[in-house]
């Protein structure tokens, strides 16, 4: 554990004087402080965060996490040269990446809601939106660091974890809007509920939606989720969403465990 | 002549590629052993064996008589320095190696706590990395990098030194420090084992060679003994002429035979 602790804190220290990092927290930040802006109002800014923030932060996560575990790979052999176990450098690392990120999206993102709300006295759901944003990217980032523990070569990891953000989002979404035109009249409520606990992004975007209320922008899942599971839905979104952290690290924890690096 | 490192019936394979076939393989205590092979030899999977970086298939690695077995604290004694090394371009040299003494339950000198093993600081005035120690790893040039790699991998008196091409990189006068060093460390009593394909810096350092051909051990023995029976006062040419009994043997299609130390 103060192991993985030291890796962790250098990793943090490497990461945060990084410049893309600030360049992603200033265009978090201007995006907040628009809506603001924009909406007068912290709860409609919030709401008009999600969808946005859905795209954006799976897909960094998912890019910046393979792109620094392939890019620490011989960094790793050194330190596994020292007396460290594998454990405490797959867990050094994640946390190295994982704390600038988080930390990133709630200054950039946090910071001019929290300011605001103080300001208006309003914005209840800005916990929450924090909350999920915070689970989605430690869900992309587990996901990338399966897919670069798996995948030995960067270019097709790389390409993999594109994929995979074009697949939970722009195919997702068009996939169900085909299958809703295609198949009029049939009842699609369990594969829509099933589809939406198989895809993260999916599932935070409903429990966003459930906590802002906004029904026009649930669309056909949020709908189905709602109906279902009435109270219980957010608790099952969140388990699903814990599910999306904890099984992807822990089989990219075991590969990195068997890996020849 | 005792033994640092023993390596039994070793055997790896990626994929459909065998790359060790049961190799045997014994690293005498106190002295600098060459490791010597063409390319694809194997060299480097069993250099990444000892370290624990790749997992054997099968056989049995022993460090001073204890057989290594997934717990990494037997690396303690371990110093490495591989041929590129990649460090975190956003940290400082200084922080670097405070990272590493950490890893190795060094702390520094102002906390006031005993040293478990005090760190050779000096190597850092001999490799002139004292004026870097500030800078980003990101900014230095590949030679200063390797400069840093050499005074981490001899920073802790390490009992086995695994140097895999150690001289890449460096100037002449880097260079002649390395050797120098490495000179050294074997007085003081360590184990070195070099990878290097460059022959003609082995041979004013090398006191034993240990020559892979496909995974196989094919020569191990002292480096006089190699260029007696070579017939060779030339350790390049010694092992050009192993290289040669290898494909005279490749040609013949029959199980290639290892030359033996007298």
């Amino acid at each position: 554990m103060k192991t993985a602790a030291r890796i962790a804190r250098y990793g943090l220290r490497d990461v945060a004087r990084g410049r893309w990092i600030l360049v992603y927290g200033v265009v978090l930040f201007g995006l907040a402080q628009a809506l603001i802006l924009l909406e007068g109002d912290v709860e409609r800014a919030a709401a008009g965060l999600v969808n946005p923030v859905l795209l954006i932060t799976p897909l960094v996560g998912l890019l910046f996490g393979t792109l620094y575990l392939y890019g620490a790979r011989d960094f790793n052999r050194m330190l596994l040269a020292q007396p460290v176990g594998r454990s405490a450098l797959f867990g050094g690392l994640f946390a190295g990446v994982a704390v600038p990120l988080l930390g990133v999206e709630l200054l950039g993102l946090g910071a001019p809601l929290v300011l605001a709300s103080l300001a208006n006295g309003s914005g209840a759901g800005i916990l929450r939106l924090l909350a999920v944003v915070g689970a989605l990217t430690l869900s992309s980032l587990a996901l990338a660091f399966l897919t670069a523990v798996t995948i030995r070569d960067r270019a097709a990891g790389m390409g993999v974890a594109i994929l995979a953000w074009l697949a939970l989002t722009v195919l997702y979404d068009g996939l169900f809007a085909t299958a809703s035109l295609m198949l009029p009249g049939t009842v699609l409520e369990t594969p829509a509920l099933a589809a939406t606990l198989l895809n993260p992004i999916d599932t935070a975007r409903i429990l966003l939606l459930l906590e802002f209320d906004q029904a026009a922008l649930m669309g056909y899942t949020g709908a189905v989720f709602r109906a279902f599971f009435g109270g219980v839905g957010t608790l099952v979104a969140v388990s699903s969403l814990l599910a999306w952290i904890v099984g992807p690290l822990l089989l990219a924890a075991r590969r990195f465990h068997r890996a020849d690096l | 002549m005792s033994t640092m490192l023993r390596i039994q019936r070793l055997r790896k394979k990626y994929g459909r590629i065998k790359v060790l076939r049961g190799l045997d393989v014994d690293v005498p205590a106190g002295r600098v052993t060459a490791l010597v092979g063409p390319n694809a030899a194997g060299k480097t999977t069993l250099v990444k064996a000892v370290l624990g970086l790749v997992r054997p298939d099968g056989g049995r690695i022993e460090l001073d008589g204890v057989a290594v077995n997934g717990d990494p604290t037997y690396r303690e004694r371990i110093g490495y320095m591989p041929q590129h090394p990649t460090f975190p371009d956003n940290l400082r040299v200084r922080e670097l190696i405070r990272f590493i003494d950490g890893l190795r339950g060094i702390r520094p000198a102002a906390d006031n706590q005993p040293f478990t093993r005090r760190p050779r600081q000096e190597l850092l005035a001999l490799f002139g990395l004292e004026n870097f120690l500030d800078k980003p790893l990101g900014t230095l040039s590949g030679g200063t990098l390797q400069k840093v790699n050499a005074a981490i991998a001899f920073r802790y008196d390490a009992d086995l030194l695994m140097l895999d091409e150690p001289t890449a990189g460096l100037d002449p006068l880097g260079r002649a420090r390395l050797k120098d060093l490495i000179r050294s460390e074997r007085d003081r009593g360590a184990t070195v084992l070099i990878t290097s394909h460059v022959l003609s810096e082995l041979r004013d350092l090398a006191d034993h060679l240990i020559y892979l051909v496909d995974g196989r051990k094919r020569f191990g023995g002292t480096t006089e003994e190699l260029l007696r029976a070579m017939d060779t006062d030339d350790l390049e040419r010694a092992v050009a002429r192993l290289m040669e009994v290898e494909e005279a043997d490749d040609r013949k299609d029959g199980p290639a035979t290892a030359v033996e130390a007298s």
